[in-house]
């Protein structure tokens, strides 16, 4: 109804305006490329590392994951209900997997 | 209109003619549109279920054969779950009522709203489509279980789809209450002043919200699967059918909680009404609904308890099962508390109340029979099983339903319903669901598998009892239904605040006018539940 909606304050509009210079995302961006430089070489020269390789290349992986949502799809300067939402989705997600994971690894 | 002067004009009279009902944005001509829609699938699935219960009133065929009968039950399974609980008190009520409650005038996105109201038409139209199309509605029951659900020749890629699209009606329901409830609450109500159907819807939102995704991409894997072949579930195709069940209960344990929890917030507003009386235990009815949503995702596996899961994981599903039934009876026991000492005044909705806390007791209680590994092997695929959903879906969320569509009956149509009438529709309706439902669990115990359309013969006696009680059960809901239709006309006119509740709905005129509030409304402080505080006097 757009002759109630004076009063509203909906998280569609941003509460105050973010305004990030373009150096910053620059920056942003030069990291993930440094964090994808160290993935190859983990992968290709690591060797020593075996069983860990899979956790670090996750670890990195979530580290970009986490950089992407917070800078690039603006999760830090949202509501924290958003973030609520991304956070508990995850764990949720982790749950799900790990539950089932469980059955088939002791069945 | 001179008459009508003092009264403003209500929501009904604002605009006029079907377009201004079906592209309505208004939360209370939306909440409407989905009462009616829920109301006749309603309608649809009882008939099945009549059907049933007199196909298994003697042994043998009777009425249907065996094919005929697996696609009764399924498609009754699917239109109750799917087109009438899961939406039933979110939709209608919650549309309705929480931003009435809450003391503001529309949801957060009133057009998002519209459309999910339109999802959930186009969803009935694709369940309805399976009975004329191609070889009928599914036979697979409604939890379309692979790898049967795959090979069989009856529409299942259409009753999924079905699914699939009442899913996101339901996830945009949830989308909006959460960002309604945080951030449209009149500017002095507080968390802790919040009605507590408001925390239910709140805590249901969460789940509708995160859940629903889970039965969206299962669902589209099984028409991966049927249509394309590719190898997920079947075995034949190198596929496993016990990841259908997780990925299926992982959504439809929580989802036993959409159905659930928004009644429970209902009888938490009926209770303190009736009993004259501050709600016991606020906090903690709020805190356990929270809980309830919350825990209600650890345990899904106790529905495959014999479906060849490893032997550690059903110890741990089973332990699980048991905490979920704490936050459950913390409910029960402060709505007991409430009545305690309380001025009960006994009408309709405070019948089919106390009928919730009765019946949900004995679901929640069978619920831990199946919830324990070791009974739940003997229980699994009886009529026991049977037995506990319906006491818990039925008996509570069901009449959780019908309760308060007598209480707010007067805030919604503005007019009184008939009481006497309504008493004895819901002593017909107690009686007849007892008398269905009950036989039921001892059928279980006995070892009656359930699904199928025959029965050996020792089993017939309370095979005819449960038949004889879904006679006296049907009587009582037509009769109610009748009652309310009726009393549109005839009934009295209804006052802003009938019963004296505390809650802000009661400050505005009956039916409310279009923007929900004729004066600014007062956030009652404190406890929404302090019969101090009462704004308006009982007319
Ligand atoms: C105290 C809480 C509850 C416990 C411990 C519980 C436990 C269980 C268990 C263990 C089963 C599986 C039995 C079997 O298949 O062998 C079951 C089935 C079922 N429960 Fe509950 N339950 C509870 C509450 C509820 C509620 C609140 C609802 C719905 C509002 C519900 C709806 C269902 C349904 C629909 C099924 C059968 C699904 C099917 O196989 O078609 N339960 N319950
Ligand atoms: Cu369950």
């Amino acid at each position: 109804m757009a002759d109630n909606t004076k009063s509203r304050h909906l998280p569609g509009d941003p509460k105050e305006h973010h305004i990030v210079p373009y150096k910053f995302h620059i920056g942003i961006w030069v990291g993930l490329i440094i964090l994808t430089i160290m993935t190859v070489l983990v992968s290709v020269m690591g060797i020593s590392l075996v069983a860990f390789s899979v956790i670090t290349a996750m670890i990195i992986a979530s580290t970009k994951a986490v950089v992407v949502a917070n800078y690039f799809m603006h999760l830090k300067y949202e509501n924290k209900l958003i973030t609520w939402l991304m956070g508990v989705t995850i764990f949720l997600f982790i749950v799900f997997i790990a539950f089932t994971a469980f059955d088939y690894l002791t069945r | 209109m001179s008459v009508a002067l003092a009264q403003p004009e209500n929501f009904y009279q604002a605009k006029r003619g079907l377009f201004s009902w079906i592209f309505s944005t208004d939360h209370k001509r939306i909440g409407l549109l989905y009462f009616y829609a829920i109301i006749s699938f309603f309608l649809v699935a009882m008939a099945l279920g009549f059907l049933m219960r007199l196909e298994l009133i003697a042994p043998g065929e009777t009425v249907m054969g065996a094919k005929t009968y697996n696609q009764v039950f399924t498609l009754h399974g699917v239109i109750m779950i799917f087109l009438f609980l899961i939406p039933s008190v979110p939709a209608f009520f919650g549309n309705f009522l929480l931003p009435l409650m809450i003391g503001t005038d529309d949801v957060a996105f009133p057009k998002l709203n519209l459309f999910s109201w339109w999802l959930y038409v186009l969803g009935g139209i694709f369940a309805l489509l399976t009975l004329v199309v191609g070889d009928g509605p599914a036979d697979t029951g409604w939890t379309f279980y692979a790898p049967y659900s795959v090979k069989t020749g009856t529409n299942v890629t259409l009753a999924v789809l079905a699914a699939f699209i009442l899913g996101f009606s339901s996830i945009l329901t949830g989308l909006n209450f959460i960002v309604t409830i945080h951030r449209l609450r009149a500017p002095k109500m507080g968390w802790f002043q919040m009605p507590l159907f408001a925390w239910a819807l709140y805590a249901t939102a969460w789940i509708q919200l995160l859940a629903t995704p889970v039965i969206g991409i299962t669902l589209l894997m099984i028409i991966a699967e049927r249509v394309f072949g590719v190898g997920l579930f079947d075995p034949s195709l190198g596929g496993d059918p016990i990841l259908y069940q997780h990925l299926f209960w992982i959504y439809s344990h929580p989802a036993v909680y959409i159905m659930v929890l928004p009644g429970m917030g209902l009888i938490s507003e009926m209770i303190p009404t009736f009993a004259k009386r501050t709600i016991f235990g606020y906090k903690a009815i709020a805190y356990s609904s929270l809980a309830i949503a919350f825990i209600g995702y650890f345990v899904w596996g106790h529905h495959m308890f014999t479906s060849g899961m490893s032997g550690p994981a059903r110890v741990i599903f089973s332990v699980l099962t048991f905490l979920v039934a704490v936050p459950s009876a913390i409910k029960v026991f402060n709505w007991v508390a409430t009545l305690y000492k309380g001025a009960i005044d006994v009408k309709t909705p405070l019948l089919f109340s106390l009928a919730f806390i009765f019946q949900f007791l004995l679901g929640g209680l069978t619920g831990l029979v199946i919830g324990a590994l070791a009974t739940d092997i003997h229980l699994h695929d009886t009529y026991f099983v049977v037995g506990h959903f319906h006491y818990v879906m039925f008996g509570g969320a069901g009449f959780a339903f019908f309760g308060a569509l007598h209480y707010w009956y007067g805030k919604i149509w503005g007019k009184m319903y008939n009481e006497k009438r309504a008493q004895i529709a819901f002593w017909l309706m107690f009686i007849g669901f007892n008398t269905l439902y009950f036989p039921m669990l001892v059928l279980g115990l006995m070892g009656m598998p359930r699904r199928y359309y025959d029965y050996l013969e020792r089993f017939e006696t309370l095979n005819v009892i449960s038949t004889v009680g879904s006679w006296i059960l049907i009587t009582g809901i037509l009769l109610m239904i009748i009652n309310l239709i009726v009393s549109r006309k005839s009934g009295k006119v209804a006052p802003r605040n009938p019963w004296g509740g505390t809650t802000m709905e009661w400050q505005t005129p009956s039916p409310p006018p279009l923007h929900n509030f004729d004066a600014t409304p007062v956030v009652p402080e404190g406890n929404p539940y302090d019969h101090k505080n009462n704004i308006t006097e009982k007319a």
